[in-house]
C-alpha cells in the first residue's frame, strides 16, 4: 500500500446527554487512508459514523485519539492553525441544499474559499470559478441562483464544486448522495468518481447503503456502536462478510433482482441499542445469532485475519 | 393586483398608515398652521373646529400642530430606541448563539437577569439615574429592549448554528467574524426585521408611557405621550386633548403591529402555506 | 388531453381498489401543475403493487387521492376510483371517513409525526376501533393488544401504555401498521414505510407487510423509490414519471425485460451488492440517466421522459405515447412499441 495521507488513531468521542448520561458515540476507531484511496464506511444510524466525520473533518474535537495528517496531530489544534490544514480536508454534507449558504449566491459559494485562502489572485477568481462550474457539469447561467432555486443535484454538485476548488487531499463525504433520486444520485456518484481520478482524492465514504459502498470504495469499513466491526477491502467484504454483523447487513440490502435466489438471510432480532448503555462485552451480541457466554463478557478486539481484513468478533 | 390588495390588505393598510405619518412627520412646518408651542394661537380650550380641528389646549395652542409636530419626535424617539436596542441586542445575541464557550453562558445569564425585570422598570430606573429628558428616555427604553432583542436573536441564531451550512462555512475554514457576518446576520435578518417593526410600536409606547409620567419629553415638547400627560388635567371638560394624541399613538402602534405581522407570515414559510 | 386508456389488465376484475384514469392537478394563481396525469392502476386482494418513481413523480398524491385525503381545492381530483365496484370519487367527507380505516388504510414514511404524541398507544389504538365499529372498552383494549403482537411487538401490555416517544423508529412504524390493521382493511397503502429506516430494520418492517398480505389477503399498494425494496417484494409495479405510469408489468417480467426508456435506465442506475464490477478501481461507473427530475408543472403535450430520452424523436416530444400491451399484463406508454 501507499504512503497513508491520514492515519486515525484511537478515536474516542462521547457526549454528555441533556440528562447527564454518556453517550459513546465513538469508541476507539483506527483505520489509514492511502492517497487516492475510498474507504467506505457504513453503519446503521446512531452507530457514531457522522460523529466520526465530524472529527475527521475537525468539526469537532475527539476526546482522546490522534488524527494524524502527513503524520502530524491536527485533532486538537486551535482554529487559527487549522485554518491552513482547512485546504487539505474538505467535507460533502447529506443535505446538499441546506449545507449552502441560502443568501449566497452559487457563483459566491464557490468563490468563497478561493478568496478566504488565497487560492487564486483576485481577479482571477471569475475564471476559476467558472472552471469549477464545468468541471463539475454545472451550466455557467447558474451562477447566479440561490440554492432554494436549484435543485438537490444542483447543489451537491455546488457542494463539490466548493469542495474542490481548495484543491484538497481529503474528501469526507457524509451520505452526500442519500437524499438525491435514483437517477441522479448514479450522476453524483460518477462525478465523484470522476474527481477522484482527475485529482488523486482519498475519500472517507460514509453511508448506510451497503451496495452503494460496494460500488465506489476500495475498503469498507463496518461500523456497530461506535467502533470498527470489520475492515477490508471492499470486494471481499461484500463477496465474504466475515463479522456477523457485516452478513446481517448485507443480507438485509435488497437487490433490484426478484428472480435471484433468495439467500438464507441470517436472523438479526431487535435493533441498534442506545450509545448510552451499550450491552457489555461484545455489543453485537444481543442481536447476534451466533452469541455465546464468552461474547457478553469479553470485548473481541479487532484483530487481523488473513490477507488485509480485520475483524472484531470471536468466531471469525 | 386587487388580488394583491386581498392577501395584503393589512399590510398595506398599516404602510399606508405609516407612509402618512412619516409624510406628516418630514413636512410637520409646512402642514402644521402654526408653531408646536406657539400660545394663544387661538381661544383657550375651544374644541375641535374648522380652524383648529383636534381644538386647542389651555394656553391656546393648536393640538394640530401640536400632534403634527409631535410625530417627528414620536419617529426620532421610535427610530433611536430600536437602533439602540436591536443594534446591542443583535449583537449580543449573535455573541452568545455563535459561541460554545464560558461567553455564551455568561452573556445569556445576564440578559436572563435583565429579561426578568418589567421592561418599563429598567428604563424608569435608568432614567431615574440619567434624569429625566427625550434624549434620556430614549436611551432607556433602548436600552431596556436589549434583553428581548438579544434572546430573540440568540434563539434564531442557535436554530441556524446548528444547520448544515454553518457547518460547511466552517470546514472551508471561514473565521469567527466571517461566520457571523456572513453565514448568521443574513439568516436572521428577516426575523430580526419582524421583531424589530413589532418593537418600533413597543418602543413607542415606552417612551410616551415615560413621556407621561413626567420622566420623558419635557414640557413644552409636543411629544405624544407628553401631550396625553398634559391633557390628563383637563379630561373631563376638553376630552380633545387625550382622544387626538392617544388615537395617534394607537395608529402607529396598530400600523406597525399589521406591518410586523404581515412580514412574519411572509418570512415564515408555514404560515404562507396556510393561506 | 381527454383520452381514456383502459386497463389491459387480465385480472383487472378482481381487482378490489382500482383508479381508472386518475388525475389530480394543483391550481394556484394562474398556474396549474398536474401531479397525476391520467394514470390508471389497481391492486387485487392478496397482490402487492409497488408504484414507484423519483420525487416529484405524484406517487404519494396519487395515493392520497386514493383515500380522498387531498384538500380541494386546491387540489382537483378527476377519473374514477372503485373500492370493490363501488365508486368513490366525490363521496361526502363523512363516508370517506368511514372508508378510510374501515377499507382502506395507510401507513406513513414519518410514524412519529403520524401519531399523536400527547395520547398513549393505546388511547390511538382503540380510538379507530372504536369509531368503525360497536364494541366496547375493554373490547377495544383486547383488540388492540392482538393487534401489537399481530405487528411482532412483544410485551404488548407496556407498550400500550407507552407514549411514542418512547418508542423506537421501527417500532412506531410497527404501531402504525398496527393502527392501519385495527379494522381489517381489504387496502392498505403504504408510503415510503421504510425509508426513514435502516436497512435491518427496513427487511423486518417490510416482512412484516408482506406477511399480512399474504395472511389476510390484504391488496397492498407499496410506494416507494427504492427498486430493491420493489424487486423483493411487490407481485407487480407500475413506474411512474412526471404524473404518468410509464410502465406497468409482473416484477420479474419487469426486472427481466424492462420496455420503457426510463425504467431501463432507472433499473440500470442502481448500484447492486451482485453486480459484477465491484470495487475493480477505477473502471467502475454507474449508468445515468442525463437531465435532472423534472418539477411539477402543467401537462406536457407529448411524453415527459423525451428530454433525457436516449431515443427521443419528434413524434415524442409532440404526441402522448399511447398504453400499448407488449407482453400479457406489461403495459408500456412509449412510441418505440406503437404499432
Amino acid at each position: 500500500m501507499t504512503q497513508a495521507v491520514l492515519e486515525v488513531r484511537g478515536i474516542v468521542k462521547h457526549f454528555q446527554t441533556r440528562g447527564g448520561a454518556i453517550a459513546r458515540a465513538v469508541n476507539g476507531v483506527s483505520f489509514d487512508l492511502a492517497k487516492g484511496e475510498t474507504l467506505g464506511l457504513i453503519g446503521e444510524s446512531g452507530c457514531g459514523k457522522s460523529t466520526l466525520a465530524r472529527v475527521l473533518a475537525r468539526l469537532d474535537t475527539p476526546d482522546t485519539g490522534e488524527v494524524l495528517l502527513d503524520g502530524n496531530d491536527i485533532g486538537r489544534i486551535g482554529n487559527r492553525a487549522m485554518k491552513p490544514i482547512r485546504r487539505r480536508i474538505q467535507m460533502i454534507f447529506q443535505d446538499a441544499v441546506s449545507s449552502l449558504n441560502p443568501r449566497a449566491t452559487a457563483g459566491a459559494a464557490v468563490a468563497e474559499p478561493l478568496k478566504l485562502h488565497r487560492v487564486v489572485p483576485r481577479n482571477k477568481v471569475k475564471d476559476r470559478v467558472a472552471e469549477l462550474f464545468e468541471a463539475v457539469g454545472l451550466p455557467v447561467g447558474l451562477m447566479s441562483r440561490y440554492p432554494h432555486e436549484m435543485s438537490g443535484g444542483q447543489c451537491q454538485r455546488l457542494s463539490i464544486a466548493r469542495a474542490i476548488s481548495l484543491d484538497p487531499d481529503i474528501i469526507i463525504a457524509d451520505e452526500a448522495v442519500s437524499a438525491l433520486d435514483v437517477s441522479i444520485k448514479a450522476q453524483v456518484i460518477n462525478l465523484l468518481m470522476d474527481v477522484q481520478t482527475r485529482l488523486g482524492l482519498s475519500y472517507v465514504f460514509i453511508t448506510h447503503d451497503m451496495a452503494l459502498v460496494g460500488v465506489l470504495s476500495h475498503r469498507i469499513a463496518v461500523m456497530y456502536l461506535g467502533r470498527f466491526v470489520e475492515v477490508g477491502d471492499a470486494d471481499a467484504i461484500i463477496r465474504r462478510p466475515m463479522h456477523p454483523y457485516s452478513q446481517a447487513l448485507i443480507a438485509a440490502s435488497p437487490i433490484p433482482d426478484p428472480d435471484r435466489p433468495r439467500t438464507q438471510a441470517l436472523p438479526i432480532k431487535g435493533e441498534l441499542p442506545s450509545p448510552i448503555k451499550p450491552p457489555s462485552g461484545c455489543t453485537f451480541h444481543p442481536r447476534c445469532p451466533l452469541a455465546q457466554a464468552r461474547c457478553k463478557s469479553e470485548v473481541p478486539e479487532l484483530r487481523t485475519t488473513g490477507e488485509a481484513r480485520q475483524v472484531a468478533c470471536h468466531f471469525a | 393586483m386587487a388580488k394583491f390588495l386581498s392577501r395584503y390588505f393589512n399590510a398595506v393598510f398599516g404602510l399606508s398608515i405609516l407612509v402618512v405619518i412619516g409624510l406628516v412627520a418630514l413636512f410637520a412646518p409646512h402642514i402644521a398652521p402654526y408653531e408646536a408651542d406657539r400660545i394663544f394661537a387661538g381661544p383657550r380650550l375651544s374644541p375641535p373646529s374648522a380652524a383648529y380641528p383636534f381644538g386647542t389646549d389651555a394656553l391656546g395652542r393648536d393640538m394640530f400642530s401640536r400632534v403634527v409636530h409631535g410625530a417627528r419626535l414620536t419617529a426620532y424617539v421610535g427610530t433611536i430606541a430600536l437602533v439602540i436596542g436591536l443594534g446591542a441586542g443583535a449583537v449580543v445575541g449573535l455573541a452568545a448563539g455563535y459561541s460554545r464557550t464560558w461567553l455564551r453562558g455568561f452573556l445569556m445569564r445576564v440578559i436572563d437577569l435583565l429579561y426578568s425585570f418589567p421592561g418599563l422598570l429598567i428604563a424608569l430606573a435608568l432614567v431615574a439615574f440619567i434624569g429625566p429628558s427625550l434624549e434620556n428616555a430614549m436611551i432607556a427604553v433602548g436600552i431596556s429592549t436589549i434583553p428581548f432583542f438579544a434572546r430573540v436573536t440568540y434563539s434564531v441564531v442557535i436554530v441556524e448554528r446548528a444547520k448544515p451550512y454553518f457547518d460547511s462555512g466552517r470546514v472551508i475554514g471561514a473565521g469567527s467574524l466571517r461566520l457571523m457576518v456572513f453565514y448568521l446576520l443574513p439568516n436572521v435578518l428577516p426575523a430580526l426585521i419582524v421583531v424589530g417593526s413589532l418593537g418600533f410600536s413597543t418602543a413607542i409606547l415606552a417612551a410616551a408611557g415615560l413621556s407621561f409620567l413626567g420622566l420623558g419629553a419635557q414640557p413644552p415638547a409636543p411629544e405624544w405621550g407628553a401631550l396625553l400627560a398634559d391633557g390628563r388635567s383637563y379630561m373631563t371638560n376638553a376630552p380633545w386633548l387625550m382622544i387626538f394624541p392617544g388615537l395617534s399613538i394607537f395608529l402607529v402602534v396598530l400600523a406597525f403591529n399589521l406591518v410586523g405581522d404581515a412580514m412574519s407570515e411572509h418570512f415564515d414559510p408555514r404560515q404562507r402555506w396556510k393561506r | 388531453m381527454g383520452q381514456v386508456f383502459e386497463t389491459h389488465n387480465v385480472a383487472a376484475h378482481d381487482q378490489v381498489l382500482k383508479a381508472v384514469d386518475l388525475s389530480v392537478s394543483f391550481q394556484s394563481g394562474n398556474s396549474n401543475a398536474v401531479a397525476v396525469d391520467h394514470v390508471s392502476f389497481g391492486v387485487a386482494r392478496g397482490e402487492m403493487l409497488a408504484l414507484v418513481g423519483e420525487s416529484g413523480c405524484g406517487k404519494s398524491t396519487a395515493a392520497l387521492a386514493l383515500l380522498g385525503l387531498l384538500r380541494s381545492p386546491p387540489a382537483r381530483v378527476e377519473g374514477r376510483i372503485l373500492l370493490a365496484g363501488r365508486s368513490i370519487l366525490g363521496l361526502p367527507p363523512a363516508d370517506l371517513q368511514q372508508i378510510r380505516g374501515k377499507s382502506i388504510a395507510m401507513i406513513f414514511q414519518q410514524p412519529m409525526t403520524s401519531l399523536n404524541p400527547v395520547l398513549t398507544i393505546e388511547r390511538q389504538l382503540t380510538e379507530s376501533t372504536m369509531a368503525h365499529e360497536s364494541i366496547t372498552r375493554s373490547e377495544a383494549i383486547s383488540r388492540a393488544r392482538d393487534a401489537l403482537e399481530l405487528v411482532g411487538i412483544s410485551s404488548p401490555e407496556t407498550r400500550l401504555r407507552q407514549y411514542p416517544h418512547q418508542l423506537s423508529g421501527g417500532m412506531r412504524q410497527r404501531v402504525m401498521i398496527a393502527m392501519a390493521m385495527a379494522c381489517r382493511p381489504s387496502v392498505l397503502v403504504a408510503d415510503e414505510p421504510t425509508t426513514a429506516l435502516d436497512v435491518t430494520m427496513q427487511a423486518q418492517i417490510l416482512s412484516l407487510i408482506k406477511g399480512l398480505k399474504r395472511d389476510f389477503g390484504v391488496a397492498t399498494i407499496l410506494i416507494t423509490h427504492d427498486l430493491g425494496v420493489v424487486a423483493e417484494n411487490a407481485d407487480r409495479v407500475a413506474v411512474m414519471y412526471a404524473g404518468r405510469i410509464v410502465e406497468q408489468a409482473g416484477t420479474s417480467e419487469l426486472f427481466r425485460a424492462p420496455a420503457h426508456p426510463y425504467t431501463r435506465g432507472l433499473i440500470a442506475a442502481v448500484p447492486r451488492l451482485d453486480g459484477v464490477p465491484i470495487g475493480s478501481a477505477q473502471t467502475r461507473r454507474l449508468q445515468e440517466i442525463p437531465g435532472s427530475v423534472p418539477q411539477a408543472g402543467p401537462s406536457v403535450p407529448g411524453c415527459p421522459f423525451a428530454p433525457r430520452c436516449p431515443l427521443a424523436s419528434d413524434r415524442c416530444r409532440s404526441m402522448r405515447p399511447m398504453e400499448v400491451a407488449i407482453a400479457p399484463e406489461h403495459l408500456v406508454s412509449c412510441w418505440e412499441y406503437a404499432a
